[in-house]
């Protein structure tokens, strides 16, 4: 728990609720006047920024950023996705699916034929009724890219999360 | 009785029934017999084929509430027209509705809950179906 003493000023205890919106790293305030000068709060603050800043970085581990996908080797990565998709793994899949959606979200004007054709017939043939809805989300990804761009600005832990997040945009545009 | 309770009475008879009737969209009635599933599929086969996309989604809608309402009658003369409009279907919302009125024909066990509410509006019976889905589908890998 990071504690932080500040004093009783409008300008600091806008930055300390400000910081406690940004994460969690300032869990206690502690509002007591005279507790330390300005100057030193104002140095906590901003170091706390910073760390929230690498913590979230570091937090967007599971799907490459858009800046090292600027990199890939889309038709290398095509054929490895296509390879994940005929996989008798169910956890090969399905995150392979993920990676898939994420790619066209990043990719929107990039044509990826054989996988949209493929990931079409999972979403009626997959074999369990898990493939069959991450493969329609991913279908619906490469209906319209654009309407899911919010997605790749958020940090996903794991496939699921993206996919829920995808159940719930469908969702949200097209039943209200 | 006196005039003024025979009104009263009257008048709560005809509130429930109001009440009633605004309930449920769709017909619990079971299906009775084999004549009358071939209509109905039938019918509904027409239905989708249609180019109004109204009547398409109302199919859509009466087929799932059918199957949710039937669970043991099989109605897999549905599956290769529905499956047809869930990818071949003229808008996004078609194409969804499909998938999900798939879904409940391929595992209706899965939706076992909504098959006992009453729906007042189509949407409002998708929009439990897809919730289910996601629920069931996306938690930790439930299935």
């Amino acid at each position: 728990m990071t504690i932080v003493d500040c004093r009783k000023t409008p300008l600091n205890f806008q930055c300390c609720r400000l910081l406690q919106r940004i994460n969690g790293t300032v869990t206690r305030l502690n509002y007591q006047e005279g507790a330390m000068k300005t100057g030193t709060c104002a140095l906590i603050v901003a170091t706390l920024v910073l760390t929230a800043g690498v913590q979230r970085l570091n937090a967007q581990g599971y799907f490459s950023d858009v800046v090292s996908c600027q990199a890939a080797d889309l038709k290398k990565a095509e054929k490895n996705y296509l390879a994940c998709l005929d996989s008798p793994n169910d956890g090969v899949l399905e995150s392979g699916l993920a990676h898939i959606s994420m790619m066209k979200i990043f990719f929107p004007a990039s044509a990826f034929p054989t996988l949209e054709q493929k990931v079409a017939e999972l979403s009626v043939a997959g074999r369990t009724p898990t493939i069959r809805y991450k493969a329609y989300l991913t279908s619906a990804v490469f209906e319209n890219p654009t309407a899911f761009a919010l997605e790749a600005m958020a940090g996903y832990e794991d496939g699921e999360q993206l996919f829920r997040s995808l159940a719930a945009q469908m969702q949200a545009q097209l039943l209200g | 009785m006196k005039a003024r309770t025979l009104i009263v009475a009257g008048m709560m008879l005809a509130g429930i029934t109001v009440g009633s009737n605004a309930q449920s969209y769709f017909s619990s009635t079971p299906i009775n017999g084999s004549a009358q599933k071939a209509r109905i599929v039938r019918n509904y086969l027409a239905c989708l084929a249609s180019d109004n996309e109204g009547t398409v989604e109302s199919a859509l809608a009466h087929i799932a509430a059918l199957k949710l309402n039937n669970p043991r009658v099989d109605l897999s003369g549905f599956d290769d027209a529905v499956t047809r409009v869930s990818r071949e279907g003229s808008t996004p919302l078609i194409r969804y509705k499909a998938y999900l009125t798939g879904e409940v024909l391929d595992n209706v066990t899965l939706f076992g809950d909504e098959s006992r509410k009453a729906y007042t509006e189509a949407d409002e019976m998708f929009l439990a179906v897809s919730s289910r889905l996601s629920r069931t589908v996306l938690s930790d890998g439930a299935l």
